[in-house]
């Protein structure tokens, strides 16, 4: 999430200041100065392990030993002439940078990132996105280079909006460890998948190098046993049964492939979830078929009678066959009024043309119709 | 829009068979003049047969489905399967001519063919036994040619489960007048077994109408009683509330007008077709006729079978084993005739350029 080389990128808003001169409050010491502890003097020539440390409140620079020895006993004064911010022995740590001003944007960032951490998925549209990195970068580029009041500003801001939008913010985080774990675990799946198979051909590498050994032992041992005049015969079934053991390896191979279980694709995005739908799943796709002449509840079914329906209903030779007289109700009343409404002579008037003409063309069509000779051919 | 509207108009019966009065009447003219056109290149330009007109043609089909109806009483066939049989055979007829094609044959086909469209498994050779003269082959011909008539629609939507939903509704309401639910149910089933097969019914009006039109030739309060159901939330319902009277309105003229064609043949004309000799009589000289014009290539469907099989099984070269099981045996049976028939087909292949491609319809 925060780039070495934010500075690059400032909003345009900042690209006009000089970034550099806008560190005022804390001003840092050359760079280049690495062999000696500002606070205690100490040189690399006298201690060969100096490693310096720095705290992310000032990032003043000084040495792993003087840390100890002033923080060791609880918060204290920065060692720095000028500096009067209390430091912990907790907040320290070893720069990852050369520059500090570099480490200190590094941490800004990585800590608006960790406040600022929507995806690209939550927004409606690109354009909506951009405006909200364009925001965070205001604020970071704030925070980095701004004034005095700027940056007091910024940190205002991102407190507040931490304040107010925490739990949105927890979630965020955790779906983005949520989807690094998955993503970790299919890489090392794949690792996995590659090492099996590495090992796989390997092996298969020696059966073959030990296959054509026995091969060619067999063939001179037939060779050899064969009786005189024979040794055609002996070399052609030998090749012949290395025929049919390549075919059946062939098709073991080809079995293998078909499982597919080595094959697996890099850089497929994972699939969401779909949206839950409160609804219960409808396999017709929203088809209703429910006739709308007559109501066929299952309560309503219940109420026709006759002395045959009533037969089937309690008889157990019908109920045991799982007859059921319900579908057949149903069937009969459908079939009752189905097509009650359809008027054959309107419908048939206004698609005159299309339905004659094609039920004309399919009687022509059907005796001549190549495949189907089924006509005389006088 | 009612979804039950809307699930019968993904049927085959409406998508394919039905059809205004008018578009009927006009194809069944095509028929007719497409099979003039087809048969009569087959007879001597100076002795040209009387052929049928397209009424005629309707009597004729109109008269063989009743042989139909009674064949299948005669062979114990559920009224279900009678009646799909009888809208197969009816089907057939309405892109294939008379003429064209032995409706005799085609007669038993149906039946056949109707008891397996409804699930009902028979033997072959015992529906084969109960007509005189026929065997199992002859039934079988025609088979393929049926479905291919009927394009391949097998589903027949009948108004006997109809019937009984709405007498059901009808005893749920009426609880006290059960004497005349079960008198109006026993008469409309007579209708519907009867009447629809016989006229353009299936073609022009849906199931459930065709039922209430049923009820409403026996019992007219009771249609009045189920229809305001039915409107309740007719087509746009919601829209405007005017549209419900309005819909009702239709839906019993629509009844009305398929209760006046199903009065053209009330069930009661059943035993007229078969035991006043007037009637018999009258159909006589249209059987002779027919006799006169019929095509003749194709008046036997068996052998045209069997030529289009070995024509199928020489193209091929490699017969399938019972492919040429039942190519071997028909040799074996009609030897003589087979020989003569296959090479009649090539002559005429080789005359007729035209009708090379196979006829139209």
């Amino acid at each position: 999430m925060s780039r070495p080389g934010g500075t690059s990128t400032v909003s345009m808003r900042h690209a006009s200041t000089n970034s550099s001169a806008a560190f005022t409050s804390a001003p840092l010491p050359p760079v280049d100065n690495d062999e000696a502890c500002p606070v205690c003097k100490t040189t690399r020539y006298f201690n060969k392990d100096m490693e310096f440390r720095i705290n992310t409140e000032c990032y003043h620079r000084m040495c792993k030993t003087c840390v100890e020895r002033i923080f060791k006993d609880g918060p204290n004064q920065c060692p720095y002439a000028g500096c009067h911010k209390t430091l912990r022995l907790r907040g320290f740590k070893s720069a990852f940078f050369g520059d500090l001003g570099v480490e200190r944007e590094v941490d800004i960032r990585r800590r608006v990132a960790a406040v600022f951490n929507k995806a690209e998925d939550d927004f409606e549209s690109l354009d909506a996105y951009n405006d909200y990195l364009y925001m965070v970068e205001c604020l970071t580029d704030d925070l980095v280079n701004g004034s005095d009041e700027a940056r007091k500003k910024a940190e205002v801001q991102l407190a507040e909006w931490e304040a107010q939008h925490k739990a949105e913010i927890e979630r965020n985080r955790k779906l983005a460890r949520e989807s690094d774990e998955s993503r970790q675990k299919r890489l090392a799946a794949e690792q996995e998948a590659a090492r099996q198979r590495r090992i796989q051909e390997l092996q298969e590498d020696a059966e073959e190098k030990a296959n054509a050994a026995r091969f060619r032992e067999e063939m001179l041992n037939s060779l050899q046993n064969a009786e005189l005049g024979h040794a055609a015969e002996a070399v052609d079934k030998v090749l012949l049964k290395k025929r049919g053991q390549q075919k059946r390896d062939a098709t073991l191979d080809a079995v293998a492939a078909l499982g597919g279980s080595g094959l697996s694709i890099r850089g497929l995005r994972d699939k969401r979830a779909p949206v839950a739908d409160d609804k219960p799943y409808d396999p017709f796709g929203g088809l209703d078929l429910a006739p709308q002449r007559v109501d066929l509840a299952s309560e309503n079914l219940s109420q026709y009678k006759s002395e045959w329906l009533d037969i089937t209903r309690t008889k157990e030779d019908y109920i045991v066959g799982g007859y059921s007289s319900e579908e057949y109700l149903t069937r009969a009343l459908f079939e009752a009024f189905s097509g009650l409404g359809v008027f054959i002579e309107d419908d048939k008037d206004t698609r005159e043309d299309a339905t004659v003409a094609a039920s004309l063309e399919a009687a022509a069509a059907v005796p001549v119709g190549g495949k189907m000779d089924v006509d005389d051919i006088f | 829009m009612a979804t039950e509207d809307e699930r019968y108009r993904q049927s085959s019966q409406f998508r394919l068979w039905s059809f205004s009065p008018t578009s009927l009447r006009e194809l069944r003219i095509k028929t007719n003049d497409l099979a003039k056109q087809q048969i009569a290149p087959r007879f001597a330009a100076d002795a040209q047969p009387e052929f049928l007109t397209p009424g005629e043609e309707s009597m004729l089909v109109q008269f063989f489905t009743t042989e139909l109806i009674r064949a299948a009483q005669f062979c114990e066939l559920p009224t279900e399967i009678r009646s799909t049989a009888a809208v197969f055979f009816r089907r057939f007829y309405i892109t294939n001519s008379v003429m064209t094609y032995p409706p005799t044959e085609l007669l038993k086909t149906s039946l056949f063919f109707g008891c397996k469209a409804e699930g009902y498994y028979i033997r072959l050779a015992k529906l084969a036994e109960m007509f005189p003269n026929t065997t199992s082959e002859q039934i079988l011909a025609g088979e393929f040619l049926l479905c291919q008539g009927i394009r391949f629609a097998f589903d027949v939507r009948h108004p006997f489960r109809a019937l009984e939903g709405a007498i059901l509704e009808l005893r749920k309401r009426l609880p006290e007048e059960e004497g005349r639910v079960a008198k109006a149910h026993a008469m409309a089933r007579d209708i519907l077994k009867f009447s629809p097969l016989l006229t353009d019914a299936y073609f022009h009006y849906t199931p459930s109408q065709i039922m209430m039109a049923s009820l409403l030739m026996v019992d007219r309060g009771l249609v009045e009683m189920l229809i305001p159901a039915g409107s309740q939330t007719g087509e746009d319902g919601n829209r405007h509330m005017g549209s419900n009277a309005e819909m009702r309105e239709k839906i019993m003229r629509t009844i009305e007008s398929c209760q006046s064609m199903l009065e053209k043949e009330p069930p009661q004309r059943m035993k007229e077709y078969w035991e006043t000799p007037e009637l018999v009589k009258s159909l006589k000289p249209l059987r002779k006729k027919l006799q006169k014009c019929r095509d003749t290539d194709r008046a036997d469907l068996v052998a045209l079978q069997r030529a289009r099989r070995e024509q199928a099984t020489t193209k091929v070269k490699k017969p399938t084993p019972t492919g040429s099981g039942t190519v071997q045996s028909d040799g074996a049976v009609f030897g003589e005739a087979m020989a003569v028939d296959a090479r009649d087909t090539k002559r005429r292949k080789l005359e007729g350029g035209g009708d090379l491609f196979g006829p139209p319809l």
